[in-house]
Protein backbone atom coordinates (compact mmCIF):
# COMPACT_ATOMS: atom_id res chain seq x y z
CA UNK A 1 0.00 0.00 0.00
CA UNK A 2 2.75 2.42 0.99
CA UNK A 3 4.76 1.54 -2.11
CA UNK A 4 1.65 2.07 -4.25
CA UNK A 5 1.17 5.50 -2.72
CA UNK A 6 4.77 6.42 -3.39
CA UNK A 7 4.45 5.24 -6.99
CA UNK A 8 1.35 7.42 -7.39
CA UNK A 9 3.23 10.31 -5.79
CA UNK A 10 6.05 9.87 -8.27
CA UNK A 11 3.63 9.75 -11.18
CA UNK A 12 1.83 12.84 -9.92
CA UNK A 13 5.15 14.64 -10.14
CA UNK A 14 6.61 13.12 -13.33
CA UNK A 15 3.53 13.27 -15.57
CA UNK A 16 2.92 17.02 -15.10
CA UNK A 17 6.67 17.60 -15.45
CA UNK A 18 6.73 15.82 -18.81
CA UNK A 19 3.52 17.56 -19.89
CA UNK A 20 5.05 20.93 -19.04
CA UNK A 21 8.09 19.92 -21.09
CA UNK A 22 5.79 19.31 -24.06
CA UNK A 23 4.11 22.67 -23.65
CA UNK A 24 7.42 24.50 -23.13
CA UNK A 25 8.58 23.22 -26.53
CA UNK A 26 5.42 24.52 -28.18
CA UNK A 27 5.66 27.78 -26.23
CA UNK A 28 9.22 28.20 -27.41
CA UNK A 29 8.30 27.63 -31.04
CA UNK A 30 5.35 30.03 -30.88
CA UNK A 31 7.30 32.72 -29.02
CA UNK A 32 10.28 32.54 -31.33
CA UNK A 33 7.93 32.57 -34.30
CA UNK A 34 6.28 35.78 -33.20
CA UNK A 35 9.67 37.33 -32.46
CA UNK A 36 10.68 36.51 -36.03
CA UNK A 37 7.32 37.54 -37.52
CA UNK A 38 6.27 34.04 -38.47
CA UNK A 39 3.20 32.08 -37.52
CA UNK A 40 4.87 29.04 -36.03
CA UNK A 41 3.06 25.73 -35.63
CA UNK A 42 -0.68 26.33 -36.06
CA UNK A 43 -2.08 23.24 -37.75
CA UNK A 44 -2.16 20.49 -35.11
CA UNK A 45 -4.84 21.07 -32.52
CA UNK A 46 -6.28 24.42 -31.60
CA UNK A 47 -3.65 27.19 -32.08
CA UNK A 48 -1.05 24.48 -32.74
CA UNK A 49 -1.14 23.37 -29.13
CA UNK A 50 -0.84 19.66 -29.90
CA UNK A 51 2.21 20.03 -32.15
CA UNK A 52 4.55 18.68 -29.46
CA UNK A 53 2.49 15.49 -29.12
CA UNK A 54 2.43 15.03 -32.89
CA UNK A 55 6.22 15.42 -32.96
CA UNK A 56 6.66 12.95 -30.12
CA UNK A 57 4.38 10.46 -31.87
CA UNK A 58 6.34 10.83 -35.11
CA UNK A 59 9.65 10.29 -33.32
CA UNK A 60 8.37 7.27 -31.39
CA UNK A 61 7.04 5.61 -34.53
CA UNK A 62 10.25 6.12 -36.47
CA UNK A 63 12.66 3.30 -37.08
CA UNK A 64 15.68 3.64 -34.85
CA UNK A 65 19.07 3.10 -36.39
CA UNK A 66 21.99 2.12 -34.21
CA UNK A 67 25.47 2.34 -35.74
CA UNK A 68 26.94 -1.10 -36.28
CA UNK A 69 30.18 -0.30 -34.48
CA UNK A 70 28.44 1.34 -31.55
CA UNK A 71 28.52 0.02 -28.01
CA UNK A 72 24.80 -0.70 -27.99
CA UNK A 73 24.23 -0.90 -24.23
CA UNK A 74 25.91 2.41 -23.48
CA UNK A 75 24.37 3.90 -26.61
CA UNK A 76 20.91 3.37 -25.15
CA UNK A 77 21.95 3.91 -21.55
CA UNK A 78 23.30 7.42 -22.16
CA UNK A 79 19.98 9.12 -23.04
CA UNK A 80 18.23 7.21 -20.27
CA UNK A 81 20.75 8.39 -17.66
CA UNK A 82 20.39 11.97 -18.85
CA UNK A 83 16.60 11.86 -18.68
CA UNK A 84 16.44 10.06 -15.34
CA UNK A 85 18.86 12.44 -13.65
CA UNK A 86 17.18 15.53 -15.01
CA UNK A 87 13.83 14.24 -13.71
CA UNK A 88 15.28 13.21 -10.33
CA UNK A 89 15.99 16.85 -9.57
CA UNK A 90 12.24 17.50 -9.29
CA UNK A 91 12.14 15.32 -6.19
CA UNK A 92 13.22 17.99 -3.73
CA UNK A 93 11.44 20.97 -5.28
CA UNK A 94 8.83 22.51 -2.98
CA UNK A 95 6.04 23.61 -5.33
CA UNK A 96 3.91 25.27 -2.70
CA UNK A 97 3.61 25.54 1.02
CA UNK A 98 3.61 21.89 2.10
CA UNK A 99 3.49 20.66 -1.50
CA UNK A 100 6.58 18.52 -2.06
CA UNK A 101 7.60 14.92 -2.55
CA UNK A 102 10.61 15.05 -0.26
CA UNK A 103 11.55 17.59 2.39
CA UNK A 104 15.19 16.58 2.27
CA UNK A 105 17.45 18.44 4.67
CA UNK A 106 20.30 18.46 2.13
CA UNK A 107 18.05 19.27 -0.83
CA UNK A 108 20.37 21.80 -2.42
CA UNK A 109 23.32 19.42 -2.26
CA UNK A 110 21.19 16.64 -3.73
CA UNK A 111 20.14 18.84 -6.61
CA UNK A 112 23.74 19.81 -7.40
CA UNK A 113 24.81 16.15 -7.27
CA UNK A 114 21.99 14.97 -9.53
CA UNK A 115 22.52 17.72 -12.07
CA UNK A 116 26.22 16.91 -12.31
CA UNK A 117 25.51 13.22 -12.81
CA UNK A 118 23.46 14.02 -15.92
CA UNK A 119 26.76 14.94 -17.59
CA UNK A 120 27.71 11.25 -17.59
CA UNK A 121 24.79 10.45 -19.86
CA UNK A 122 26.08 12.91 -22.45
CA UNK A 123 29.61 11.55 -22.17
CA UNK A 124 28.43 7.94 -22.50
CA UNK A 125 26.14 8.68 -25.42
CA UNK A 126 28.83 10.59 -27.30
CA UNK A 127 31.53 8.00 -26.71
CA UNK A 128 29.48 4.90 -27.35
CA UNK A 129 28.19 6.02 -30.75
CA UNK A 130 31.68 5.39 -32.16
CA UNK A 131 31.48 8.47 -34.34
CA UNK A 132 33.96 11.33 -34.34
CA UNK A 133 31.24 13.97 -34.54
CA UNK A 134 29.35 12.59 -31.58
CA UNK A 135 32.54 12.14 -29.58
CA UNK A 136 33.81 15.66 -30.19
CA UNK A 137 30.34 17.03 -29.51
CA UNK A 138 30.15 15.23 -26.20
CA UNK A 139 33.61 16.46 -25.19
CA UNK A 140 32.66 20.06 -25.93
CA UNK A 141 29.37 19.68 -24.15
CA UNK A 142 30.94 18.08 -21.09
CA UNK A 143 33.66 20.70 -20.87
CA UNK A 144 31.00 23.41 -21.00
CA UNK A 145 28.78 21.76 -18.40
CA UNK A 146 31.62 21.13 -15.95
CA UNK A 147 32.95 24.69 -16.29
CA UNK A 148 29.61 26.39 -15.77
CA UNK A 149 28.64 24.08 -12.93
CA UNK A 150 31.51 25.59 -10.98
CA UNK A 151 29.92 29.02 -11.27
CA UNK A 152 26.48 27.76 -10.34
CA UNK A 153 27.73 25.97 -7.24
CA UNK A 154 29.82 28.96 -6.15
CA UNK A 155 26.76 31.21 -6.38
CA UNK A 156 24.73 28.66 -4.44
CA UNK A 157 27.36 28.82 -1.69
CA UNK A 158 26.51 32.51 -1.23
CA UNK A 159 22.79 31.79 -1.04
CA UNK A 160 23.59 29.17 1.59
CA UNK A 161 25.55 31.85 3.46
CA UNK A 162 22.40 33.97 3.74
CA UNK A 163 20.09 31.08 4.68
CA UNK A 164 22.40 28.92 6.76
CA UNK A 165 20.59 25.83 5.57
CA UNK A 166 20.64 23.44 2.63
CA UNK A 167 16.95 22.63 2.81
CA UNK A 168 14.98 24.09 -0.11
CA UNK A 169 11.98 25.00 2.02
CA UNK A 170 14.16 26.86 4.50
CA UNK A 171 15.82 28.68 1.62
CA UNK A 172 12.40 29.82 0.39
CA UNK A 173 11.02 30.68 3.81
CA UNK A 174 14.08 32.76 4.69
CA UNK A 175 13.22 34.91 1.68
CA UNK A 176 10.14 36.14 3.51
CA UNK A 177 12.60 38.79 4.76
CA UNK A 178 13.64 39.92 1.31
CA UNK A 179 13.99 38.10 -2.01
CA UNK A 180 17.65 37.26 -2.48
CA UNK A 181 17.38 38.97 -5.86
CA UNK A 182 18.08 42.26 -4.04
CA UNK A 183 21.12 41.48 -1.85
CA UNK A 184 22.58 39.11 -4.44
CA UNK A 185 21.61 41.05 -7.57
CA UNK A 186 24.83 40.62 -9.62
CA UNK A 187 25.00 36.99 -8.56
CA UNK A 188 21.50 36.41 -9.89
CA UNK A 189 22.60 37.70 -13.28
CA UNK A 190 25.70 35.50 -13.20
CA UNK A 191 23.61 32.51 -12.09
CA UNK A 192 21.15 33.12 -14.88
CA UNK A 193 23.90 33.30 -17.51
CA UNK A 194 25.42 30.17 -16.00
CA UNK A 195 22.11 28.35 -16.14
CA UNK A 196 21.66 29.23 -19.81
CA UNK A 197 25.09 27.75 -20.47
CA UNK A 198 24.41 24.77 -18.21
CA UNK A 199 21.35 23.79 -20.21
CA UNK A 200 23.21 24.08 -23.54
CA UNK A 201 20.93 26.84 -24.80
CA UNK A 202 21.61 29.55 -27.34
CA UNK A 203 23.82 31.62 -27.33
CA UNK A 204 25.88 28.93 -25.61
CA UNK A 205 24.59 25.97 -27.64
CA UNK A 206 27.92 25.06 -29.17
CA UNK A 207 27.29 21.37 -28.61
CA UNK A 208 24.62 21.39 -31.28
CA UNK A 209 24.94 24.57 -33.28
CA UNK A 210 22.31 23.68 -35.85
CA UNK A 211 23.49 25.96 -38.61
CA UNK A 212 27.19 25.22 -38.19
CA UNK A 213 27.75 21.71 -36.90
CA UNK A 214 26.07 18.35 -37.03
CA UNK A 215 23.96 17.85 -33.98
CA UNK A 216 26.73 17.30 -31.44
CA UNK A 217 26.73 14.38 -29.03
CA UNK A 218 23.35 13.16 -30.32
CA UNK A 219 24.44 12.90 -33.94
CA UNK A 220 23.82 9.15 -34.12
CA UNK A 221 20.73 9.10 -31.93
CA UNK A 222 17.36 8.99 -33.59
CA UNK A 223 13.71 8.08 -32.95
CA UNK A 224 12.77 7.25 -29.38
CA UNK A 225 16.20 7.66 -27.80
CA UNK A 226 16.38 11.10 -29.36
CA UNK A 227 13.09 11.84 -27.60
CA UNK A 228 14.84 10.98 -24.33
CA UNK A 229 17.54 13.59 -24.98
CA UNK A 230 14.94 16.11 -26.05
CA UNK A 231 12.84 15.58 -22.95
CA UNK A 232 15.93 15.70 -20.73
CA UNK A 233 17.02 18.99 -22.26
CA UNK A 234 13.70 20.71 -21.70
CA UNK A 235 13.14 19.10 -18.30
CA UNK A 236 16.49 20.51 -17.18
CA UNK A 237 15.55 23.94 -18.56
CA UNK A 238 12.37 23.97 -16.50
CA UNK A 239 14.20 22.61 -13.47
CA UNK A 240 16.91 25.24 -13.62
CA UNK A 241 14.30 27.98 -14.01
CA UNK A 242 12.54 26.60 -10.94
CA UNK A 243 15.89 26.61 -9.15
CA UNK A 244 16.49 30.22 -10.19
CA UNK A 245 13.14 31.27 -8.81
CA UNK A 246 13.66 29.30 -5.59
CA UNK A 247 17.11 30.70 -4.93
CA UNK A 248 16.55 34.33 -5.92
CA UNK A 249 12.89 35.14 -6.51
CA UNK A 250 11.41 33.57 -3.40
CA UNK A 251 10.00 30.34 -4.87
CA UNK A 252 6.34 29.94 -4.00
CA UNK A 253 6.14 33.15 -1.96
CA UNK A 254 3.88 35.82 -3.37
CA UNK A 255 5.44 38.65 -5.37
CA UNK A 256 2.99 41.18 -3.98
CA UNK A 257 3.24 41.62 -0.19
CA UNK A 258 -0.22 40.31 0.70
CA UNK A 259 -0.25 41.69 4.26
CA UNK A 260 0.43 45.14 2.89
CA UNK A 261 -2.37 44.77 0.33
CA UNK A 262 -4.82 43.60 2.99
CA UNK A 263 -3.93 46.52 5.26
CA UNK A 264 -4.48 48.97 2.39
CA UNK A 265 -7.84 47.40 1.52
CA UNK A 266 -8.78 47.45 5.19
CA UNK A 267 -8.47 51.24 5.27
CA UNK A 268 -11.12 51.49 2.55
CA UNK A 269 -13.50 48.74 3.65
CA UNK A 270 -13.17 45.93 6.13
CA UNK A 271 -12.24 42.66 4.47
CA UNK A 272 -11.54 40.66 7.63
CA UNK A 273 -13.17 37.23 7.52
CA UNK A 274 -14.39 37.90 4.00
CA UNK A 275 -13.86 35.75 0.94
CA UNK A 276 -11.26 38.26 -0.23
CA UNK A 277 -9.05 37.65 2.79
CA UNK A 278 -9.37 33.90 2.27
CA UNK A 279 -8.37 34.34 -1.35
CA UNK A 280 -5.34 36.46 -0.47
CA UNK A 281 -4.13 34.06 2.18
CA UNK A 282 -4.40 31.19 -0.29
CA UNK A 283 -2.54 33.08 -2.99
CA UNK A 284 0.25 34.15 -0.62
CA UNK A 285 2.05 30.80 -0.83
CA UNK A 286 0.39 28.93 -3.66
CA UNK A 287 2.15 27.01 -6.44
CA UNK A 288 0.84 29.62 -8.88
CA UNK A 289 3.52 32.04 -7.71
CA UNK A 290 6.28 29.56 -8.52
CA UNK A 291 4.65 28.82 -11.88
CA UNK A 292 4.47 32.52 -12.72
CA UNK A 293 8.12 33.17 -11.83
CA UNK A 294 9.32 30.06 -13.64
CA UNK A 295 7.25 30.93 -16.70
CA UNK A 296 8.78 34.39 -16.79
CA UNK A 297 12.31 32.96 -16.58
CA UNK A 298 11.56 30.42 -19.33
CA UNK A 299 10.30 33.28 -21.47
CA UNK A 300 13.60 35.09 -20.90
CA UNK A 301 15.44 31.89 -21.92
CA UNK A 302 13.53 31.90 -25.21
CA UNK A 303 13.97 35.64 -25.65
CA UNK A 304 17.73 35.29 -25.20
CA UNK A 305 17.76 32.49 -27.76
CA UNK A 306 15.93 34.65 -30.27
CA UNK A 307 18.07 37.73 -29.66
CA UNK A 308 21.74 36.88 -29.28
CA UNK A 309 24.17 35.45 -31.83
CA UNK A 310 26.08 32.32 -30.93
CA UNK A 311 29.56 32.87 -29.48
CA UNK A 312 32.71 30.93 -30.28
CA UNK A 313 33.79 28.01 -28.14
CA UNK A 314 36.98 29.68 -26.90
CA UNK A 315 34.94 32.78 -26.04
CA UNK A 316 32.53 30.57 -24.12
CA UNK A 317 35.34 29.06 -22.09
CA UNK A 318 37.12 32.35 -21.48
CA UNK A 319 33.89 34.04 -20.35
CA UNK A 320 33.50 31.28 -17.82
CA UNK A 321 37.05 31.06 -16.47
CA UNK A 322 38.35 34.60 -16.84
CA UNK A 323 35.24 36.75 -16.37
CA UNK A 324 32.47 35.03 -14.45
CA UNK A 325 34.57 32.91 -12.12
CA UNK A 326 36.82 35.77 -10.86
CA UNK A 327 33.67 37.88 -10.32
CA UNK A 328 31.97 35.14 -8.35
CA UNK A 329 35.09 34.49 -6.30
CA UNK A 330 35.36 38.22 -5.56
CA UNK A 331 31.81 38.10 -4.18
CA UNK A 332 32.60 34.89 -2.32
CA UNK A 333 35.31 36.87 -0.53
CA UNK A 334 33.29 40.09 -0.12
CA UNK A 335 29.87 38.90 1.01
CA UNK A 336 30.93 36.84 4.06
CA UNK A 337 32.83 39.94 5.21
CA UNK A 338 29.65 42.04 4.89
CA UNK A 339 27.46 39.46 6.58
CA UNK A 340 29.94 38.90 9.38
CA UNK A 341 30.63 42.62 9.73
CA UNK A 342 26.92 43.41 10.06
CA UNK A 343 26.63 40.50 12.48
CA UNK A 344 23.81 39.21 10.31
CA UNK A 345 24.53 35.50 10.18
CA UNK A 346 21.19 33.69 10.08
CA UNK A 347 19.98 32.00 13.24
CA UNK A 348 20.00 28.23 13.39
CA UNK A 349 16.95 27.98 15.63
CA UNK A 350 14.22 26.96 13.24
CA UNK A 351 10.99 28.80 13.80
CA UNK B 1 51.20 27.31 -61.11
CA UNK B 2 51.87 30.49 -59.21
CA UNK B 3 51.15 30.17 -55.56
CA UNK B 4 48.67 32.48 -53.87
CA UNK B 5 50.85 35.01 -52.15
CA UNK B 6 50.02 38.30 -50.44
CA UNK B 7 50.18 41.26 -52.78
CA UNK B 8 53.41 43.20 -52.93
CA UNK B 9 53.51 45.59 -50.02
CA UNK B 10 51.08 43.52 -47.97
CA UNK B 11 47.32 43.65 -47.53
CA UNK B 12 45.63 46.95 -46.84
CA UNK B 13 44.39 47.42 -43.31
CA UNK B 14 40.90 46.26 -42.47
CA UNK B 15 38.64 48.57 -40.52
CA UNK B 16 37.51 46.26 -37.78
CA UNK B 17 36.45 48.98 -35.31
CA UNK B 18 32.82 49.89 -35.71
CA UNK B 19 31.78 53.42 -35.00
CA UNK B 20 28.61 52.60 -33.10
CA UNK B 21 27.24 55.48 -31.05
CA UNK B 22 27.32 54.78 -27.32
CA UNK B 23 23.87 54.20 -25.86
CA UNK B 24 22.66 54.29 -22.27
CA UNK B 25 24.45 55.50 -19.19
CA UNK B 26 28.13 55.24 -18.46
CA UNK B 27 29.07 51.77 -17.18
CA UNK B 28 30.03 53.17 -13.81
CA UNK B 29 26.43 54.25 -13.20
CA UNK B 30 25.25 50.68 -13.77
CA UNK B 31 27.93 49.45 -11.37
CA UNK B 32 26.90 51.95 -8.70
CA UNK B 33 23.20 51.26 -9.28
CA UNK B 34 23.72 47.54 -8.93
CA UNK B 35 25.52 47.98 -5.65
CA UNK B 36 22.83 50.38 -4.42
CA UNK B 37 20.31 47.60 -5.00
CA UNK B 38 22.60 45.23 -3.12
CA UNK B 39 22.98 47.72 -0.27
CA UNK B 40 19.20 48.06 0.04
CA UNK B 41 18.87 44.28 -0.03
CA UNK B 42 21.41 43.83 2.73
CA UNK B 43 19.73 46.58 4.77
CA UNK B 44 16.45 44.67 4.59
CA UNK B 45 18.23 41.38 5.20
CA UNK B 46 20.00 42.78 8.28
CA UNK B 47 16.73 43.87 9.86
CA UNK B 48 15.06 40.60 8.89
CA UNK B 49 17.79 38.56 10.56
CA UNK B 50 17.47 40.76 13.67
CA UNK B 51 13.76 40.02 13.79
CA UNK B 52 14.36 36.33 13.19
CA UNK B 53 16.77 36.22 16.11
CA UNK B 54 14.33 38.09 18.33
CA UNK B 55 11.61 35.58 17.48
CA UNK B 56 13.96 32.69 18.18
CA UNK B 57 14.95 34.24 21.53
CA UNK B 58 11.29 34.73 22.42
CA UNK B 59 10.50 31.14 21.53
CA UNK B 60 13.35 29.74 23.62
CA UNK B 61 12.52 31.91 26.64
CA UNK B 62 8.81 31.13 26.46
CA UNK B 63 9.70 27.47 26.55
CA UNK B 64 12.03 28.04 29.48
CA UNK B 65 9.32 29.88 31.40
CA UNK B 66 6.73 27.25 30.56
CA UNK B 67 8.90 24.37 31.77
CA UNK B 68 8.06 24.66 35.52
CA UNK B 69 4.35 24.90 34.77
CA UNK B 70 4.40 21.83 32.57
CA UNK B 71 6.51 19.97 35.13
CA UNK B 72 4.06 20.85 37.92
CA UNK B 73 1.15 19.62 35.85
CA UNK B 74 2.93 16.38 35.15
CA UNK B 75 3.79 15.93 38.85
CA UNK B 76 0.16 16.48 39.90
CA UNK B 77 -0.93 13.91 37.35
CA UNK B 78 1.68 11.48 38.59
CA UNK B 79 0.56 11.86 42.21
CA UNK B 80 -3.10 11.45 41.31
CA UNK B 81 -2.42 8.29 39.38
CA UNK B 82 -0.15 6.95 42.10
CA UNK B 83 -2.81 7.46 44.80
CA UNK B 84 -5.53 6.02 42.60
CA UNK B 85 -3.34 3.02 41.94
CA UNK B 86 -2.76 2.54 45.65
CA UNK B 87 -6.49 2.74 46.33
CA UNK B 88 -7.28 0.27 43.56
CA UNK B 89 -4.65 -2.13 44.89
CA UNK B 90 -6.05 -1.91 48.41
CA UNK B 91 -9.52 -2.60 47.13
CA UNK B 92 -8.39 -5.63 45.18
CA UNK B 93 -5.86 -7.12 47.57
CA UNK B 94 -7.16 -5.85 50.90
CA UNK B 95 -3.70 -4.72 52.05
CA UNK B 96 -1.13 -2.36 50.77
CA UNK B 97 1.68 -4.47 49.44
CA UNK B 98 5.04 -3.36 48.25
CA UNK B 99 6.15 -5.07 45.10
CA UNK B 100 9.72 -3.76 45.24
CA UNK B 101 12.11 -4.90 47.91
CA UNK B 102 13.14 -1.31 48.63
CA UNK B 103 11.97 1.82 50.42
CA UNK B 104 13.06 4.00 47.59
CA UNK B 105 10.29 5.69 45.60
CA UNK B 106 10.08 4.09 42.23
CA UNK B 107 8.37 6.16 39.63
CA UNK B 108 5.56 4.07 38.21
CA UNK B 109 5.03 3.88 34.49
CA UNK B 110 1.53 4.34 33.20
CA UNK B 111 0.55 3.16 29.79
CA UNK B 112 -2.32 4.91 28.16
CA UNK B 113 -4.54 2.65 26.10
CA UNK B 114 -7.64 3.67 24.23
CA UNK B 115 -10.92 2.50 25.70
CA UNK B 116 -11.95 0.79 22.48
CA UNK B 117 -9.22 -1.22 20.83
CA UNK B 118 -10.05 -1.95 17.22
CA UNK B 119 -6.84 -3.37 15.85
Amino acid sequence: MISLISIIEGLLLIVPALLSVAFVTIAERKTMASMQRRLGPNAVGYYGLLQAFADALKLLLKEYVAPTQANIILFFLGPMITLIFSLLGYLVVPFGSGLFVSDYSLGMLYMLAVSSLATYGILLAGWSANSKYAFLGSLRSTAQLISYELILSSVIVLVILLTGNLNMITIIESQRIVDFLLPLFPLFIIFFIGSIAETNRAPFDLAEAESELVSGFMTEHSASIFVFFFLAEYASIILICVLNSILFLGGYLCIIPVDFLISILNTVFSIDNSILEELFSNVSSSPLNLALKTGLLIFIFIWVRASFPRIRFDQLMSVCWTVLLPLVIAYVVLLPCIVYGLDALPTQILL
Amino acid sequence: MPQDMPPVGGYTSVQYKRNVPARGFKPVYYLVGMHMIMAYGFYKYFHGVREQRELAREKIWSRLYLTPLLQAEEDRDQVRRHLADKAREKELLGTEQKIYNSDRFIRPTYVYTPSKVTQ
